[in-house]
């Protein structure tokens, strides 16, 4: 490689970054894209905690109701209380329910201490407002969990549970899901931008020049790659600010270097990707759509929303095959996980190995793209 | 009247050849949806039932008792716990590994310790995300007040009032979302699509040159977007109803006059961002944003009603509040799901006066970008 391949390679990167720069609208769709995922599936699904709004309502003056009702305020889970009452004022909370303001209302009766004193099954009444499986589930399975500490309290079970964790503190639900964001800035920026980069060049009708260029495929795939990667950078510090400013992703400094090198890696991975399907579709209005969807599927379905391995079967089985989701397990792991990974010589050079892989596709797409057929696959034909 | 129609279908059938012979446009108005719902739909599974590893040390009756009563225990739609193995030496490497995130311990000395009313069991948690580990103890919790209550019998009862008489199933209330989802991102995007493409690729002026009324010219995108959407919609429906089970309630006639009100709000939507863009990138860039966006927003708001007490949640639920879909999405609740039919009037009188707000907006935009060509074209 001379002297004219690197100024040919700058010169690529140079025209690349400036275009970057200049199309906003191809720019911001790989910069949005997880800011968005973060911000509305983090509020949506992690930002509150465990805490379930309910109505409580103790008619009962006795001990035990009062023993019961200090209970549903004070349980908790490892990161905040499991119920935060809303109302207890019975007419209130009855309305609430029924519009969907509340999803329970818990009813201590009268009778309950009662019955508990003369060895009946104490009742306690509760309205649900059960517009899904899922919600109901998790806010009757809360109250379980409450009737359980109480009956242990009072020495009436047989087996209690003792928990154990592998991390002091658990990860907030919204951390998760940001660092799982990140990931997607990472993928989706480096696979996009790069090629977005490349197909430009048909876009833009300047594939030309760059055919007639001389030492053209290697100066331009090396170009774009850098060009696309620096993109990525941007992308990712942006998506990172978001993530530990407003969503507490906190990753202790030691594993900043490992986490560096891990999305380095994948980057590049993401990047020859990104640069063949650039050659390959040579017009971003199918790569864009393409390469967001893939990224925002992955997010839901291989790691960033949730751990593969906390996921149903047929999404296990799916996550083998679906190469994005060693991407979410590998550096969601390394951000979270109570010791940090053990990665070994195999897996960096499984990880080396795909990098080289995926260049090498990428270039082989380029060449073929730039001299074995010049025409947009997408051309507008209307002739019959 | 005749040559108006004419000219509409005739606009329309270009619109539809140019479709089939775009592998962009076929890709974007098919594909795309179908890979979102594939996505989507594979995880609502994940909130049911939980993988867990059980290492079963004791092998008394009532250690094996506990086995199964965490093997037993479900919600109304799915198992709580997917038990992958109950082998100790198994679980526990699994555990740490990291191939599995939680760990029952059901220990040795188990049957004595029941006898004795002693006994515990450990739940060990890989505890990287809260949502899961929340998740795992409330299971095991509800796992140990069941044997509780069989080795005790039952000291406390739930008197249970529900709204509706049986909980809908998450996987239809998803793919109630779904749907209504499928019909605004088909709406939009062809829609869209369709109106931008003209200036993007330069054909508009031939658009104008020919003489046929603006109302026409109008029509005919509407009509384009809506045959493609109609398409779309149909592979969507297909793969809800045959892979996802997906059995709405409530007549199809319903569903079919919702799904059609909301294909037009969707077109009109479509319509307003491509004159308005003139891009297709940008078009679909912001089209299929959007609608993720309102398939997330508005398809959860009765979700998050009950939860919008405190912090940005409640800022997302009063935007839920504002957006005119959102009723779409309740009004589809009400006539494919729940059968709850106190607030459809509401509803769809919203979804129906913005549906004709939008298509007049979109209509006096389109007439308007039509007489006002920029300079290039």
């Amino acid at each position: 490689m001379d002297r004219q391949f690197w100024l040919q390679a700058w010169g690529m990167v140079s025209k690349d970054l400036r275009q970057w720069r200049r199309d906003r609208q191809a720019a911001l769709a790989p910069l949005l894209l997880p800011l968005v995922l973060m911000l509305i599936s983090g509020v949506l699904f992690g930002f509150g905690g465990d805490a379930w709004p309910v109505g409580l309502v103790v008619e009962s003056n006795s001990e035990a109701a009062r023993q019961l009702a200090q209970l549903i305020e004070s349980s908790t889970s490892n990161i905040s209380p499991y119920f935060q009452i809303v109302t207890r004022d019975a007419v209130e909370a009855r309305q609430l329910a029924e519009a969907g303001r509340l999803h329970m209302v818990i009813t201590i009766p009268e009778a309950f201490a009662d019955q508990l004193a003369e060895g009946e099954t104490a009742v306690i009444h509760t309205q649900v407002f059960n517009i899904n499986s899922d919600m109901t589930k998790n806010v009757r399975l809360r109250l379980d969990r409450v009737l359980q500490d109480f009956l242990a309290q009072r020495g009436e079970t047989a087996v209690t549970v003792q928990q154990i964790t592998t991390r002091d503190q658990d990860v907030w639900r919204k951390a998760f899901i940001a660092g799982g964001a990140v990931v997607v800035a990472l993928l989706v920026g480096a696979s996009l931008n790069t090629a977005v980069m490349m197909a430009r060049e048909w876009e833009r009708q300047t594939v030309k020049e760059v055919q007639l260029a001389p030492t053209a495929v290697g100066a331009t795939v090396v170009g774009k790659l850098v060009a696309g990667l620096v993109a990525t950078a941007v992308n990712v510090l942006v998506a990172l600010l978001f993530a530990v400013v407003l969503f507490g992703l906190r990753v202790p400094l030691s594993r900043w270097p490992v986490l560096f090198l891990i999305g380095f890696g994948i980057a590049v991975v993401a990047a020859g990707l990104g640069l063949a399907a650039g050659a390959f579709f040579r017009d971003y209005r199918v790569v864009q759509p393409l390469l967001v969807v893939l990224a925002v599927g992955s997010f839901f379905a291989a790691g960033g929303f949730s751990s593969v391995t906390t996921l149903p079967p047929l999404v296990r089985h799916f996550a083998v095959f679906w190469p994005p989701a060693y991407a979410f397990e590998a550096m969601q792991w390394v951000m979270h996980a109570a010791t940090p990974l053990a990665w070994g010589a195999g897996a960096w050079f499984m990880l080396g190995a795909t990098a080289v892989a995926s260049v090498c596709l990428g270039y082989f797409a380029v060449r073929r793209a730039l001299y074995y057929s010049s025409e947009p696959k997408t051309a507008v034909n209307l002739q019959p | 009247m005749r040559e108006t129609m004419t000219a509409v279908l005739a606009i329309a059938q270009k619109d539809w050849l140019r479709f089939r012979r775009q592998p962009f446009l076929l890709f974007v108005s098919i594909v795309m949806p179908l890979v979102f719902i594939f996505f989507y739909a594979i995880i609502v599974p994940a909130s049911a039932t939980n993988p867990v590893v059980v290492a079963l040390e004791g092998d008394g009756a009532a250690a094996r008792r506990f086995l199964q009563t965490l093997a037993d225990i479900h919600s109304q739609e799915a198992a709580y716990f997917e038990i992958v193995t109950s082998d100790p030496e198994t679980a526990r490497r699994q555990f740490e590994n990291g191939r599995a995130f939680g760990l029952i311990v059901i220990p040795a000395d188990f049957d004595q310790r029941v006898a004795a009313g002693t006994a515990v069991v450990e739940l060990h948690i890989n505890n990287i995300n809260s949502d899961y580990s929340k998740n795992l103890r409330l299971r095991l919790d509800k796992a140990v007040y069941h044997f509780n209550q069989a080795e005790k019998g039952s000291l406390i009862a739930v008197n249970e009032t529900a709204w509706l008489p049986r909980d809908p199933w998450m996987r239809d209330y998803i793919s109630t979302s779904l749907l209504l989802f499928a019909c605004l991102y088909s709406g939009m995007v062809n829609t869209g699509l369709q109106v931008a493409g003209e200036w993007n690729d330069r054909t508009v002026k031939m658009l104008l040159l020919a003489p046929v009324s603006r109302g026409s010219l109008v029509a005919g995108k509407v009509l384009a977007g809506l045959g493609q959407s109609v398409m779309s919609l149909t592979l969507v429906l297909l793969v809800l109803t045959l892979i996802f089970d997906f059995s709405p309630t409530g007549t199809w006639w319903a569903m079919g006059g919702l799904i059609l009100v909301v294909l037009l709000l969707g077109a009109g939507l479509g319509a307003i961002f491509g004159v308005a863009s003139k891009q297709t990138l940008a078009t679909t860039s912001i089209l299929i944003a959007l609608s993720v966006a309102l398939f997330l927003i508005s398809g959860n708001e009765d979700s998050m009603r009950g939860l919008a007490w405190d912090g940005p949640i409640v800022v997302l639920w009063r935007l839920a509040r504002l957006f005119p879909t959102t009723y779409a999405f309740l009004a589809a609740r009400s006539l494919w799901l729940t059968g709850e039919t106190a607030a459809l009037g509401r509803d769809l009188g919203i979804v129906l006066a913005t549906t004709f707000v939008v298509m007049g907006g979109a209509g006096w935009l389109l007439r308007r970008a039509y007489s006002q060509l920029p300079g290039g074209q």
